[in-house]
C-alpha cells in the first residue's frame, strides 16, 4: 500500500510580513513545510511504522525552494519525493490539476495533506484534488485507522467528534491535533539526501483567480484604561460607549 | 642468630630497628612479595585493556607541567577530599598513615635489597617517631570512616556493599597487627635487654608500640617466662601481617581499592579547559553521533568510572536525586554504566583480540544465556535510561564536588547528543525549542525580526546604538540574548543594564537582528548541529562588526560565548553583566545608591560553579548597601533552580513526597525571610518567581535580576 502526502512549502508562522511593491516580500523569510502537511506527513510516515503501508511518497508544487520542504520531509522518513516545478502564483484551481495529474501516475492507495495551508489559508487543494480524481474525500481528521481496504478516520466536527468510514483509495486532510510531528535526527538528515526525489514540470492551467493587491492588517490601537473607583468606572465607561464609540442603543 | 632481639651489629648501644630479628626464612618475603606485585600488574594491564576499548577521541596528554602539579596536589595535599571536612581529614590521615607506613617497609626492603644503610640513632628515633604516630592516626581515621558508614550513615554512602565492609576490615586488621608486632617486639626486647634504659629508645621511637607492650610485658618484674610466648606470637603475627598486606596490594585491581591507582590517573589527565561542552569536529561530514556504545566514550570517560570511589557527593548535591529524580549520579549514571562497562568489556575484548577467539566468544555467549547479554544491552535505554540522560540540569554540582574529578555532565550530553540527533528520540517540548531555535533564533519561537523591538518597547531606543541601523563606532557589544529580546519580565532586566551603562558613560554596541541565540539550550539537550549553526551566524556577526569584548546578560550565553565559542574560533574578551558592573563600581564609573534591604542570592549555576564567578555579584550588592544574608547553599554548593542544560525548555513533573526543583529552591532562598530574592540569570529568574508565586509568598519577597536592583538603586 502506498500513501502519498502533499505539502506546501510557505512562510515560518511567526514570520514578520511586510509589503513591497504591492507584493509580500519574501527576502529573509524562513520556509517551512506547512504545518498542517507536516502533520499530514507525519501520519503517513506512522502508518508506514505500523506496517500498514509500504511507503510514503511526498509531492511538492512550487519553485526550487520547495525542495528543501521535500528533503524536510524525507528526512523525517518519507521515502522518496516528487517535485512539480510550478509558479509560486498557482491559484488553487492550477495548483489543484498539477497535484492530481502527478497523484494519477503514482496512483496512491491514500492521498493525505493538510486541511489547510497556514498561508493563505483558502482550503481547497485537497477537496478539489479528490474531485479531479473523483475519489472519496474526508476532511478536518485527527486519527485514521487502515484495515481492509478502509480508513477509518476520526474528525473534528462542531462540538465534538465523528468517526467516518472511507474507501480506499481516498483523500484524507488532517487537523494538527492528529500527532506532533517528528524533529529529524541527523540520520534522518543523512538518509534523506540519497533519497530519491524526482522533478517533473507541472501540468499547464491558467489561474481563475487573479489578486488585485495585498493589504496589511490596520495596527492595532491602542486601548483605553479607566482607571477610578467601581461605580465612577462604570459611569465614564458607558459614556464612553456612548459618545466616542457611538454604540447604538436599541 | 636470628630468633629473639639479642643485640647484634653493636648491641643496643646504637638505637636501631632490627629487620627480620625474630623471623626465621625472613628473606622469603622478599619472594613472596612477587605474588602480589604481579596480581597489581596483571590487574593494572587488565583494567588498561578496559579504558583502552574506548573509541572517543579525547586528548589529554597536554599541559604537562598542570598534569604533574595536579597529581600532587590532589593526590598528595588531597586537596578536593579534605573538602568535606570529617570524612575528608580521615581520609588524608589514613592515606598519609598508610602512605609513610609502606614507605617504611619500603626502607627495610631496600636494605634487604640494595644494600641500603639501617637507619640508626637519632635518625632512627625521629623517622620511627613519625611513622609510628602517622600510622596510629591512620587507624583513628580508618575507624571514623568506619564509624561515618556504618553509625553515622550519611544519605550519600546508601549503596553500602559488604565488600565495603570487608575492606575496612582488612585496612584495620592491618594497622592493628602491625601495632600488636610492634608491641610484641618492644616486649621482647625488653625482657631481653640486661637494663631498661638500654631499650628507652624505643620510648621515643615506637610510642604507640611501647604502650603495646606493657601490655604483654611488666616492665618491672622481668618475667622470664613470657619471652618464649611473646617471641611466637610476634613471629605468627609478623606472617600474618604480611600476608593480609600482600593480600591488600593483590586486591588492589580488583576491588574498589583501586581508586588509589584510579584517582592518581584522574587527577593527572583530568579536564583542565574551562567549563565546556566536548567540541564535535567537521559535524558537517560525521557519520554518527554522540555515544550509543559505551565503547564509543573517551578512554577518560571509561577511567572515570573506575575512579568512582562511590562517595556520594555528587548525589549529596545534585538537584535531580533531591527531588526524587530518575538520576542519581552515582548510581543511576556513573556506576550503572561501570557494572555494564565490566560486563561488556570481556566481550568486546575477545571480539578486538582477532578471529580464532570467535569460538570463545560463543563459548562465552552461552554461558552468559541465562543472564543479559550485555552486548545487547542499550547503553542509552537499559543501562543509563533516557529519563536519566533529561533529569540532569547541567549544574555542575556532582562534577564540582567530586573529588576524583569525573566528567558527569559530558557524558550525559554525549548521550543525549546520540538521542536527538541519531535516534531522533526527545521530549516533545525539547523538539518545539529546537525549531524555535531553528526558524527564529530563540527557544521561545517569537518572529526573529522583532528581536530588537524591546528597545522601543521599554524606551530605551535612543540610549543604544543598534548597529544594523546606527553603525557608530563602539567599544563593548552588548550580547542582549534572548531572554531580554523576547522574554517580557527579562526585557526591564534589559532597559535597566542599558540605562546603568549610560550612566557610566560607557560605549557599546547592540546587534538586534544580526544577533542569534547563543546556542546554550541546543547544546546541552545535545543538538551540537543546531548549536554550531548558531555560533556560526553569531561569529559572522561578531566580525562583520570587529566585536572585540562582549558583555553578556545571560549567564548561559556567557558561558557559551567565553568558553565554549572559543572551540570554533570565536574568541572575545567576555564579560559577565555582573563582572562589568563590578568593574565599574571599583573604578568609581558607577556609584550605586543605598537600598539597605534584606535580601537572598541565588547563584546562578552556569556564573558560579561553570565560571567562579561568586564575588563579584556580591561586591555589586555590598555597593548597593543591600544586606545580604548567606543561605547555607550557596556560592559552590549552590542548589540549580532547575533550568540548566536545556531543562528550561522541558516539563518537569514533581516526585510523589517531594516538590518540583525550582520550589526546593525557592524553599532554600525564602528561608530567612528575606525582602528580596536577587538573582543574574533569566532562567533562575523565571524559576525562583514561579517558585515564590507557588509559595504565595509574592507580597512579602520580591524576586529581581542584579541589573534591577542596581539601577533601582541608582533611581532612588
Amino acid at each position: 500500500m502506498k500513501v502519498l502526502v502533499c505539502v506546501k512549502q510557505t512562510f515560518d508562522t511567526e514570520a514578520k510580513i511586510e509589503l513591497k511593491d504591492g507584493k509580500i516580500a519574501d527576502a529573509g523569510i524562513n520556509l517551512i513545510i506547512n504545518p498542517y502537511d507536516e502533520v499530514a506527513v507525519e501520519g503517513g510516515i506512522q502508518l508506514k511504522e505500523k506496517k500498514v503501508v509500504d511507503e510514503v511518497v511526498v509531492l511538492s508544487a512550487g519553485s526550487d525552494k520547495a525542495m528543501d520542504a521535500i528533503r524536510t520531509a524525507l528526512a523525517m522518513g518519507a521515502d522518496r519525493g516528487i517535485l512539480l516545478k510550478q509558479d509560486t502564483g498557482a491559484d488553487e484551481y492550477a495548483r489543484a490539476i498539477a497535484l492530481a495529474a502527478a497523484i494519477k501516475d503514482e496512483n496512491p492507495d491514500i492521498i493525505l495533506a493538510g486541511h489547510v495551508a497556514a498561508d493563505d489559508g483558502s482550503s481547497q487543494v485537497p477537496t478539489r484534488i479528490a474531485e479531479i480524481l473523483g475519489l472519496p474525500h474526508i476532511n478536518v481528521i485527527t486519527n485514521v485507522e487502515v484495515a481492509d481496504g478502509k480508513a477509518t478516520c476520526t474528525c473534528e466536527a462542531d462540538g465534538g467528534t465523528l468517526v467516518a468510514e472511507i474507501t480506499l483509495p481516498a483523500v484524507i486532510s488532517s487537523q494538527v491535533s492528529w500527532n506532533e510531528p517528528r524533529y529529524p535526527s541527523m540520520k534522518g538528515i543523512m538518509q534523506a539526501k540519497k533519497k530519491p526525489v524526482a522533478t517533473v514540470d507541472a501540468v499547464a492551467a491558467d489561474n481563475k483567480v487573479t489578486i488585485v493587491e495585498y493589504g496589511m492588517p490596520p495596527a492595532k490601537q491602542a486601548g483605553v484604561k479607566i482607571e477610578d473607583e467601581p461605580d465612577v468606572c462604570a459611569a465614564k465607561l458607558a459614556d464612553w460607549m456612548l459618545n466616542t464609540v457611538k454604540i447604538e442603543v436599541k | 642468630m636470628i630468633f629473639g632481639f639479642h643485640p647484634i651489629e653493636g648491641g643496643y648501644d646504637v638505637p636501631m630497628r632490627m629487620v627480620g630479628a625474630n623471623i626465621p626464612y625472613e628473606w622469603l618475603i622478599y619472594i613472596f612479595m612477587f605474588i602480589p606485585i604481579g596480581f597489581l600488574l596483571y590487574g593494572f594491564y587488565k583494567r588498561f585493556q578496559v579504558w583502552t576499548l574506548a573509541k572517543g577521541e579525547l586528548h589529554r596528554n597536554d599541559r604537562v607541567g598542570e598534569r604533574i602539579v595536579s597529581l600532587l596536589k590532589y593526590s598528595f595535599a588531597q586537596a578536593k577530599v579534605i573538602k568535606k571536612p570529617l570524612a575528608g581529614w580521615m581520609h588524608f590521615l589514613l592515606f598519609w598513615g598508610f602512605l609513610v607506613l609502606a614507605l617504611a617497609a619500603g626502607v627495610d626492603a631496600s636494605h634487604y635489597w640494595l644494600g641500603f644503610p639501617h637507619i640508626e640513632g637519632n635518625s632512627y628515633i625521629y623517622f620511627s617517631a613519625v611513622v609510628d604516630v602517622l600510622g596510629f592516626l591512620a587507624l583513628v581515621g580508618v575507624l571514623v570512616l568506619t564509624v561515618v558508614r556504618y553509625v553515622q550513615k550519611p544519605d550519600r554512602l546508601n549503596d553500602s556493599k559488604t565488600s565495603d565492609g570487608w575492606i575496612l576490615v582488612l585496612i584495620i586488621t592491618i594497622l592493628f597487627t602491625g601495632y600488636i608486632i610492634e608491641g610484641l617486639r618492644i616486649a621482647a626486647q625488653i625482657i631481653q635487654s640486661t637494663t631498661l634504659a638500654q631499650i628507652a629508645y624505643e620510648q621515643q621511637a615506637s610510642p604507640i608500640g611501647w604502650i603495646v607492650a606493657q601490655w604483654f610485658v611488666d616492665t618491672q618484674s622481668f618475667v622470664n617466662g613470657q619471652l618464649g610466648s611473646i617471641l611466637m606470637w610476634h613471629r605468627f603475627l609478623w606472617w600474618f601481617h604480611m600476608a593480609i598486606a600482600f593480600l591488600f596490594i593483590a586486591l588492589i585491581p580488583f576491588t574498589k581499592l583501586w581508586h588509589i591507582v584510579a584517582s592518581m590517573l584522574n587527577y593527572t589527565f583530568r579536564d583542565l579547559e574551562p567549563s565546556a561542552c566536548r567540541m564535535v569536529e567537521n559535524i558537517e561530514e560525521a557519520e554518527s553521533f554522540g555515544v550509543e556504545n559505551i565503547e564509543e566514550f573517551g578512554w577518560k570517560d571509561l577511567l572515570d568510572l573506575d575512579a568512582c570511589i562511590r562517595c556520594g557527593r555528587c548525589q549529596e548535591n545534585c538537584p535531580a536525586y533531591n527531588t526524587g529524580k530518575h538520576l542519581n549520579p552515582k548510581i543511576t549514571l556513573i556506576q550503572h554504566m561501570k557494572e555494564h562497562l565490566d560486563a561488556k568489556a570481556p566481550y568486546l575484548i575477545a571480539a578486538k583480540a582477532d578471529h580464532h577467539d570467535e569460538a570463545e566468544m560463543v563459548a562465552m555467549t552461552a554461558e552468559a544465556e541465562e543472564a543479559v547479554n550485555p552486548m545487547e544491552q542499550s547503553l542509552l535505554y537499559d543501562v543509563v535510561t533516557s529519563e536519566v540522560i533529561w533529569d540532569c540540569t547541567n549544574c555542575r554540582a556532582c562534577m564540582e564536588h567530586c573529588p576524583m574529578f569525573i566528567e558527569h555532565i559530558p557524558k550525559i550530553v554525549d548521550m543525549r547528543r546520540n538521542l536527538v540527533m541519531w535516534q531522533g528520540d526527545m521530549p516533545g517540548e525539547a523538539q518545539a525549542a529546537f525549531t524555535n531555535m531553528e526558524r527564529n533564533y530563540n527557544p521561545w519561537g517569537v518572529g526573529w525580526a522583532g528581536r530588537a523591538e524591546w528597545l522601543n518597547e521599554r524606551g530605551v531606543r535612543d540610549l543604544v546604538n543598534l548597529l544594523p541601523e546606527d553603525g557608530k563606532e563602539f567599544e563593548y557589544l552588548l550580547y542582549a540574548g534572548c531572554a531580554v529580546s523576547f522574554d517580557d519580565r527579562y526585557k526591564r532586566v534589559g532597559e535597566a543594564l542599558v540605562r546603568l551603562l549610560n550612566e557610566a558613560g560607557i560605549s557599546f554596541g547592540y546587534l538586534g537582528t544580526e544577533e542569534f541565540c547563543c546556542g546554550d539550550s541546543a547544546r546541552r539537550l545535545g543538538n551540537e548541529y543546531l548549536y554550531q549553526t548558531l555560533v556560526q551566524q553569531n561569529l559572522e556577526s561578531f566580525n562583520n562588526y570587529g566585536v572585540k569584548k562582549i558583555i553578556v546578560v545571560c549567564p548561559h550565553g556567557y558561558n557559551a560565548l567565553k568558553n565554549e565559542y572559543p572551540q570554533m574560533g570565536g574568541k572575545y574578551e567576555v564579560y559577565h553583566y555582573t563582572e562589568f558592573l563590578a568593574k565599574l563600581i571599583a573604578e568609581g564609573k558607577l556609584k550605586p545608591g543605598s537600598l539597605g534591604a534584606k535580601i537572598t542570592y541565588h547563584d546562578s549555576c552556569f556564573l558560579g560553579r561553570h565560571n567562579d564567578v561568586y564575588d563579584e555579584p556580591r561586591k555589586v550588592m555590598a555597593a548597593a548597601g543591600l544586606n545580604l544574608v548567606e543561605i547555607e547553599k550557596s556560592r559552590n554548593f549552590g542548589f540549580c533552580c532547575g533550568a540548566g542544560g536545556g531543562r528550561m525548555w522541558l516539563e518537569e513533573d514533581a516526585v510523589e513526597g517531594y516538590k518540583r526543583i525550582n520550589d526546593t529552591r525557592t524553599d532554600q532562598l525564602l528561608e530567612p525571610a528575606p525582602e528580596m530574592i536577587v538573582t543574574n540569570c533569566p532562567f533562575c529568574l523565571t524559576m525562583i518567581s514561579d517558585g515564590v508565586k507557588a509559595s504565595e509568598a509574592e507580597e512579602q519577597t520580591k524576586v529581581f535580576d542584579l541589573a534591577e536592583v542596581i539601577w533601582q538603586s541608582l533611581k532612588k
